[in-house]
């Protein structure tokens, strides 16, 4: 099925290459190679003058941008990791049932044995939802309805990643130890009790490690939102985009290398809990 | 409501009449029936597979009997609802046979759980993260009386085998039970640890007054510490009474294979 | 009473530094609640368009001039979603084999042992460079690459494949490095004691054992292509993402709401599959999502 699939992306994608002809791509090609270079050096031919260039570009605005981007992911992850939380024991195959751990609940009525069957295919199927739109697609919506500002790249990262960080940490929960719940629910404490006190403790590391994997992708993700409009990288990205290459190279590895501090201190902080 | 009474003006922890409960063809637990007392201090004894634990949960109302009547505190158990049935089991300690500790929290955050149904989710999840000095002094008391004071705030999964053992009986007493029930609480530590285990579960219950049943297959513990042994045998009882009326004929009722089982095992 | 200071567990500070950290995030870029209800009254009227547009998703166009002749939307959008699936699966296709070269490169496990001085020297050096080279093409996001590849090639269907197929043989060579090197080293360890040379580990010792789990994180990654895929539309490659913006800008929110639905249906279907093959293979992306 996936030789089918992989062959029949690659037969119909003709002209692999486009309209443009061979020689027409290379002078592109070319020029835009050439722009990459910073333009005091096109100039001076001395890479000595690319660093107060870039200082110069740091300090106008791409510090700001920086913050902004790294700000905006992190106040999305938060913002969903809170609402994964409770939607989480309702999610669960084996607390989200009449009779939790296949353990006697009490006489309940129809009604509520219909809404704890029907509870977790539910959240579970939201999460789909949420993960099945790209934050890009979300935010782009959202801006039309909410007007530019922050508000909609959060919302849109936050929604996405609900749904991403609810089938992660649902798997970690479906794979956990059982038995302190169990005994959790023997001594009278409800379904929500029970995850808050056991469940959640139990698995804290193990949330925390995604809980950072998510973030690391929100910043790279954050970056991009910026092409809508908002002063983070993307934006800077986009607006030097086709005018000025060299400072549009320099905002890309900007937001390159922050990602890769972010990725190295993510990596730390999970081989420290591990 | 069925009438949570007020349980400690009345006599009787747990009443058990033609009680059976299946699991598909096999009854774990055939046609049973008993009572205990308030502040008795029972035994269950007879070899794996007897529908000791069976029995045990059918006692700390997790399992409702497929067929008799089960009366749990003076509330028949099959008629409770949810909210009722929870109330119940806030008086009803369980020490699950691996403990059921979670293992990267600390000894106090573990006891303090004691109290969960009681306080209810907010409370619990506060209490982890900031314990009230009271409930950490009462904590600290209880686990000075287990034996294991110094361990108030190392983490659980750092801690030997007999020391996670006295954190969860700690953290059943911290419930505040009218029962504490124990599923085979000595199966995972060495002779002379569980000699001390069991005389500290008889000396507790004697402390506070609550009713104490533990399944056991040790029999020489069991005679040694408690007043009354319950003998279980293919779901069945085969002894209730005093251990010196445990005659070496019901032992072997017990505990020895007879040919056909012999043929099974082998 | 000892021990005071394992007294506060790190499950406190770190709920409370994520709070701390909400609340600087959210002053620092002027969140207020205010923020999460349209601005004025005609961001109201289009919120309240757009939803009920979603109630009832355009089964025909809504733009007039469309000629009478021309393919129906529902046919385009299933076009649309069809061209979505290409590129993912022209993006995977090369980033799978690259990302196993990547792999293989810079995990530890199929060294042969003992290794002289000069040779240890050669991998370790061979392992960083590939690292490096994957943490590179990683920290870009798959946008800007396609970005950058636009703007050098020229709008082609190859520059959206390799611009999506970069960033995600970076992420894919990353996590088959670490799978190759934790879960299959003992198997290695046993292969190298009866003399087998390091590519035959590999291929017989290694990539058998962490097989199951490389599929099913091929998997997860090829959800993540679909959606990337259809993204890049909004740079202006031919998926999905390209007609919805196309129809946004006219505010043809029934429209929209019509490519909206069948690209949810597509990557509901795709997620249903891949649990389906993680239940098949007894994994799950727990095991290997990073």
């Amino acid at each position: 099925m996936v030789l089918v699939g992989v062959s029949w992306a690659w037969a119909t994608s003709t002209p692999l290459l486009g309209r443009l002809s061979a020689e027409r791509r290379w002078l592109n090609f070319k020029n835009f190679a050439g722009e990459l270079v910073p333009a005091p050096v096109r100039k001076s031919g001395d890479w000595g003058d690319a660093l107060p260039w870039a200082w110069e570009l740091l300090t106008d605005e791409g510090f700001l941008a920086l913050m902004t981007t790294f700000g905006i992911a992190t106040a999305a992850i938060i913002l969903s990791g809170t609402l994964v939380l409770p939607l989480l024991p309702l999610a669960s195959r084996r607390l989200a049932r009449v009779d939790p751990f296949g353990l006697r609940a009490g006489k309940t009525n129809r009604a509520a044995g219909l809404v704890w069957k029907l509870s977790g295919p539910f959240v579970r199927f939201a999460f789909v939802l949420c993960r099945s739109l790209p934050e890009y697609l979300i935010a782009f919506l959202l801006i039309s309805l909410l007007g530019l500002q922050v508000w909609p790249l959060v919302l849109a990262l936050a929604i996405h990643n609900l749904g991403i960080l609810g089938r992660l940490w649902g798997e970690v929960v479906e794979n956990a130890d059982d038995s302190a719940a169990m005994r959790a629910y023997a001594a009278g404490q409800g379904r929500v009790g029970v995850f808050a006190t056991t469940t959640l403790p139990g698995v804290f590391n193990r949330f925390l490690i995604y809980f950072f994997y998510r973030w690391e992708t929100c910043v790279k993700d954050a970056t991009v939102l910026g092409m809508l409009g908002l002063l983070t990288l993307g934006k800077l990205i986009a607006l030097s985009k086709g005018f000025f290459w060299d400072q549009m190279l320099f905002y890309v590895l900007l937001g390159g290398s922050v990602i890769v501090l972010g990725d190295l201190f993510s990596m730390a902080l999970r081989r420290w809990l591990r | 409501m069925s009438g949570l009474l007020f349980v400690s003006l009345m006599s009787s922890s747990f009443q058990i009449d033609q009680v059976t409960c299946r699991f598909g063809e096999l009854r774990a637990v055939n046609n049973v029936s008993f009572e205990i007392r308030k502040g008795e201090q029972v035994a269950l004894i007879g070899p794996s597979g007897s529908g000791k634990t069976t029995l045990i949960q059918l006692l700390n109302t997790m399992r409702v009997p497929d067929e008799g009547r089960l009366t749990v505190l003076q509330n028949e158990v099959s008629v409770l609802t949810p909210r009722e049935l929870r109330r119940l089991r806030t008086t009803l300690a369980t020490i699950p046979q691996h403990l059921g500790l979670v293992p990267n929290l600390t000894a106090i955050q573990n006891v303090i759980l004691g109290q969960g149904g009681r306080r209810g989710a907010l409370r619990s999840l506060r209490d982890l993260l900031f314990p009230s000095r009271a409930d950490a002094l009462e904590i600290h008391a209880i686990l000075d009386r287990v034996g294991i004071e110094e361990k108030l705030y190392s983490r659980v999964n750092r801690l030997s085998g007999g020391q996670q053992q006295r954190v969860a009986i700690a953290r059943a007493i911290f419930q505040h039970p009218e029962v504490l029930l124990a599923d085979e609480p000595v199966s995972s530590v060495d002779p002379a640890r569980a000699r001390d285990t069991v005389k500290l579960l008889c000396e507790l219950s004697a402390e506070h007054g609550f009713t104490l049943c533990v399944s056991l297959h040790d029999l020489a513990l069991a005679r040694e510490f408690f007043p009354r042994l319950i003998g279980m045998r293919r779901g069945h009882i085969v002894f209730d009474g005093a251990p010196e009326a445990l005659s070496s004929e019901d032992q072997r009722a017990l505990y020895e294979l007879s040919n056909e089982e012999m043929m099974v095992d082998a | 009473m000892k021990a005071q200071a394992g007294k506060y567990g790190l499950k406190r500070w770190v709920v409370a530094g994520l709070a701390l950290a909400f609340l600087c995030c959210a002053w620092s870029l002027g969140l207020t609640p205010a923020g999460l209800v349209p601005p004025d009254s005609q961001h109201w009227d289009r919120t309240g368009e757009f939803f009920r547009a979603a109630l009832n998703p355009a089964l025909d166009y809504e733009d007039e001039n469309v000629p009478a002749d021309a393919e129906p939307i529902w046919w385009k959008g299933i076009k649309g979603v069809f061209l979505t699936l290409k590129f993912a699966f022209g993006a995977m296709s090369l980033a799978v084999p690259t990302a196993l070269v990547l792999g293989f490169l810079g995990s530890s496990a199929w060294w042969p042992e003992p290794c002289g001085g000069k040779t240890r020297l050669i991998l370790r050096a061979v392992y960083f460079i590939s690292r490096l080279f994957m943490s590179l093409i990683r920290s870009i996001h798959e946008l800007i690459w396609a970005l950058l590849f636009l703007s050098a090639m020229g709008v082609s269907p190859l520059a959206g494949m390799i611009a999506l197929a970069l960033p995600f043989s970076g992420t894919l060579g990353k996590v088959f490095s670490e799978l190759i090197d934790e879960e299959a080293r003992d198997a290695a360890q046993a292969l190298k004691a009866i003399g087998h040379g390091p590519v035959q580990i590999f291929l017989v010792g290694i990539l058998p054992r962490a097989m199951p789990n490389l599929i099913t994180y091929s998997f997860y990654r090829f959800e993540c292509a679909l959606r990337s895929s259809a993204v890049l539309g909004f740079v202006g490659i031919e998926t999905i993402g390209l007609y919805i913006e196309l129809s946004h800008e006219e505010f043809y929110y029934r429209e929209v709401w019509t490519y909206l639905y069948l690209l949810i249906a597509m990557i509901v279907v795709v997620d249903l599959w891949g649990a389906g093959i993680r239940r098949r293979l007894h994994t799950s992306t727990g095991g290997c999502a990073i």
